[in-house]
């Protein structure tokens, strides 16, 4: 009887597990990773590795594996820049960089610069834009811009081109970092550089020495990484460092005023358009001389003009000039001619240092442009006159070199008296030399992982920490050829899950501030109004749905697989009640 | 003629050395990821069709073998070329940066073989005592300490500290050169380099002398009469050279390696540092001129060892 009942409980076990499987489907959450993208790290860049760190927490939380690929630098310019710029890393591209790997001066007045970072028509191999952005409406915003000689249009169609960056984004945008200076208290004078670009000429110019007079001799030592020299060269066309910031000019100068960027008469001290603007005449100043007393005039610059254009110098300046200037006349000793090959309202811009330098033509003359660079006077020093607040006294190779105030200067002799540069490569000697008191300054670019080391210095009173506020601006490279990334929402999910103030404060101490723009709060036509996507998950996770991601997948297991599962475990449950209630019927009976 | 031969043949036997290492580090310069032209401009971004007019001027469009040729035979008739980046001509870099280098690691491996001498001897002969407990651990520490970090602790201590040496450099900048102000500059990165190879070299020699000291020939030199100096010294000394004369060679490649630490450290304006600088920036005709006069002095460091080998030991050139 037992045994019979039993029987009975076992095969409607068995049914009843049969009927809730068939209805009841298990539902499972599916927490696979969506999908992975590759991330380069600079390997010099330790911040860079925290900061991604920290943004792959987040995306993990949202169903993206970030894997961090940490190469040195080459090898990212190679996978960015190279043959596969346009595919995915696994096809030996890229997919995207760490926070801030990239730090550029923002220069919105050079359309060369616009035209082949950030339209199609700046596609590689053409131009820069390695990210494969094509929008429509923002290469028109570009190219109307810079057809616009109307300020008030000009910066409509900025404000209306920093819009549709955000909600298209070819990059995510960090921060604008603070560059600080590190120098021996009795220095003073450090103040914003004025050159857009690398370090100006008026960082050295402006400086003050506590207690000197107009008769004492003072020199300083400045830290460098590298010897410029023995690594790039003399000749401002190839270089880009300390020997040329403080030795060359170009025409104008970018000056840094309360309201942004503006250009400042140099060598130029005046220049005007032509009425149908294919024309811009500068009227030099009469009173400019290079460094070994020979006078600057028009000539020099329509010289320096013709080596810029001719590709055959090898100048990596020439890239700006090239598509913009057709030639150039000297109309008199003091007045320059330069004529476009299309309407380009921002030349004056093309002709401030950073963009443009002039060289003697009193030097240079006789040498073919293919030979400058292997020249005496690109690779010893001293060989090329400059005309700029410092001149070159001596260069002793892979240790330092020296530049001397030029009494002849135009602006007026500087108050330094010579600037010693002293080639110390590791940033860990050269904290213990300037608290040694072997050198005086340390530049760094930008205020970041030192930072506590800094403050320790300060505190002790042996250094004093001057911020610079420089154009600068850190992003993120999306490569939008990536047939995931191509989507705008995917872009915009990253940007929501990137946690900027928790990385501003523990990876970079709180130094710099954070962008809403790629567009420099100094720099003209920065729209301070202007919103982007600020850390929230929730809104993360909102894109993403929005390019058909959802996470976790929520799964039926099919039926077949559930049915086995139950079925099998009633079977296996009625076979044990089976076997007690037989054990227990023979025992019963003896 | 016995050692005329064994030069000649050891000259003969770098010549195929020097080929095939000038091949392979040329291989892998090529081989990593970008070029010079990446590099340049990545300090101020270049149009792609300049970026190719460069590449075209600087002979980067050959083939591989066909650059390697042009360098080669231009190599070999002493025209190493020019810098790609700073338009530099290799030989004149090499020429004002090779001594300092060789200054160093000279330095350096004198001062480590007389550390690595006395003290292995003392330990040798003071076998199994508390004095020679004390230099195998000290051998022990200075072989196990990363390079990088002694040179920044020794900084930290000497110059930061105590104020008695400077920090780096090759000499006190703005001052007219002097040679007790540069032998001051010498002492921290050539101690940092002497910790780390005498300590090696240290135990070679003491375990080479203990097993001379257990010969007959030295318990005959003893059971003579002769004085223990004299045993030590004229007999078992020469005899334990040997093997420290065959890493003496070997360790010199490993000096000039270590000296791209030390030369960026110390801020000591050497090859090493500048060949690291060349590699960072795929500077082609840097990195072969200078690997070539590297590859060229520890060869005649290595032949150098041999011959003296050869001289300590007569039977090796009779062989």
């Amino acid at each position: 009887m037992l045994f019979r009942a039993t029987l009975i409980i076992m095969i409607l076990l068995i049914l009843m597990a049969s009927f809730i499987s068939r209805v009841f489907g298990q539902v499972i959450e599916d927490r696979t990773p969506l999908f992975t993208l590759h991330c380069l790290i600079n390997s010099t860049k330790p911040g860079d590795l925290a900061a991604a760190t920290i943004w792959k927490e987040d995306l993990a939380k949202m169903g993206i594996d970030l894997r961090l690929e940490v190469l040195d630098p080459v090898a990212i310019s190679s996978r960015m820049w190279g043959e596969s710029w346009n595919k995915r890393w696994e096809e030996g591209g890229w997919d995207l960089t760490a926070p801030t790997m990239f730090t550029y001066i923002w220069d919105p007045t050079s359309l060369v610069w616009w035209e082949s970072c950030w339209t199609a028509w700046g596609l590689l191999p053409h131009g820069w834009n390695n990210m494969g952005w094509t929008n429509a409406r923002a290469d028109m915003l570009v190219r109307d811009f810079f057809r616009t000689f109307n300020e008030t249009k000009r910066r409509e169609l900025m404000y209306e081109w920093q819009r549709i960056f955000v909600e298209d984004p070819p990059v995510i945008l960090c921060f604008y970092p603070y560059f600080v200076v590190l120098h021996n208290p009795k220095i003073t004078g450090f103040q914003a550089w004025r050159v857009c670009g690398s370090e100006g000429f008026d960082m050295y110019y402006d400086l003050n020495y506590e207690g000197k007079t107009e008769d004492d001799f003072i020199y300083i030592k400045w830290m460098t990484s590298v010897d410029t020299g023995l690594t790039r060269g003399w000749n401002p066309f190839f270089v880009d460092g300390h020997p040329a910031w403080a030795s060359f000019h170009g025409l104008l100068s970018m000056v840094e005023t309360e309201k942004g960027y503006k250009l400042a008469p140099l060598i130029a001290k005046s220049w005007e358009w032509s009425e149908d603007c294919m024309s811009m005449t500068f009227y030099l100043r009469d009173d400019v001389y290079w460094h070994d007393g020979v006078k600057l005039t028009a000539e020099d610059v329509v010289f320096s003009i013709e080596a810029a254009l001719d590709p055959a110098t090898g100048a990596t300046i020439s890239g700006d000039l090239i598509p913009v200037i057709d030639h150039a006349e000297a109309l008199n000793e003091t007045t320059v001619v330069i004529y476009l090959k299309e309407i380009y309202p921002d030349l004056p811009c093309l002709m401030s240092t950073y963009h443009f330098f002039v060289v003697p033509k009193h030097v240079l003359g006789n040498v073919p442009h293919s030979e400058w660079k292997t020249h005496e006077t690109n690779t010893e020093g001293g060989k090329l006159p400059g005309c700029g607040p410092y001149k070159f006294k001596e260069w002793v190779k892979g240790q330092y070199w020296v530049l001397e105030a030029f009494d002849g200067y135009f602006g007026g002799r500087p108050f330094i008296d010579e600037i010693i540069f002293r080639v110390i490569p590791d940033v860990s000697t050269a904290l213990m030399a300037l608290e040694a008191g072997e050198i005086d300054v340390i530049p760094e670019y930008p205020a970041g992982e030192l930072m506590a080391e800094y403050r320790r210095l300060k505190d002790e009173g042996k250094v004093a920490i001057s911020p610079q506020r420089k154009p600068g601006l850190g992003f993120i490279y999306v490569n939008r050829n990536h047939p995931i990334l191509a989507n705008r929402h995917v872009v915009r999910a990253l940007w929501y899950a990137l946690n900027l103030p928790r990385i501003h404060e523990e990876v970079y101490f709180g130094y710099g501030q954070i962008a809403n723009s790629p567009i420099h709060p100094m720099m003209p036509y920065y729209n301070p109004n202007n919103t982007v996507p600020t850390y929230d998950l929730n809104a993360a996770r909102h894109e993403l749905e929005l390019a058909g991601y959802i996470w976790p997948r929520r799964i039926t297991v099919p039926f077949e697989v559930y049915y086995v599962q139950v079925v099998g475990a009633a079977v296996g449950g009625a076979i044990v009640a089976a076997a007690t209630t037989y054990a227990v019927t023979r025992k019963k009976s003896g | 003629m016995g050692l005329l031969s064994y030069v000649a043949r050891r000259l003969l036997l770098a010549i195929p050395t020097f080929f095939f290492t000038t091949l392979i580090i040329f291989l892998l310069a090529h081989l990593a990821p970008g070029d010079p032209i990446e590099v340049m401009s990545a300090w101020k971004p270049i149009p792609t069709w300049l970026k190719d007019e460069i590449r075209r001027s600087f002979g980067l469009d050959k083939p591989l073998y066909i650059q390697y040729f042009i360098w080669l035979s231009n190599a070999l008739q002493g025209n190493l070329g020019y810098s790609y980046i700073s338009g530099q001509w290799i030989g004149a870099i090499i020429l004002s940066l090779a001594w300092n280098t060789i200054e160093l690691m000279l330095t350096a491996q004198i001062v480590s073989l007389i550390v690595a001498v006395v003290l292995g001897v003392i330990a040798a002969v003071k076998q199994n005592s508390p004095i020679d407990a004390a230099i195998s651990t000290l051998s022990l520490f200075g072989y196990s300490m990363p390079t990088f970090w002694l040179a920044l602790l020794l900084i930290y201590v000497f110059s930061l500290n105590l104020g008695l040496l400077p920090t780096s450099g090759y000499s006190t900048v703005g001052q007219p050169f002097s040679l007790l102000d540069h032998l001051r500059h010498l002492i921290l990165p050539v101690a940092t380099m002497v910790i780390n190879n005498s300590a090696y070299l240290l135990r070679l020699v003491r375990s080479s002398m203990i097993e001379v000291l257990s010969k007959s020939y030295i318990i005959t030199a003893r059971a003579k009469g002769l004085r223990e100096r004299t045993v030590i010294y004229k007999h078992a000394f020469r005899n334990a050279l040997l093997p420290l004369v065959t890493v003496v060679g070997i360790s010199m490649g490993f000096l000039l390696g270590g000296s791209v630490i030390i030369e960026s450290i110390f801020a000591w304006p050497g090859l090493g540092r500048f060949i690291m600088q060349a590699a960072i920036s795929r500077d082609y005709p840097s990195i072969m001129g200078t690997s070539m006069i590297i590859v060229i002095m520890v060869l005649l460091a290595n032949i150098s060892v041999d011959i003296a080998y050869g001289i300590i030991d007569p039977r090796i050139r009779y062989e």
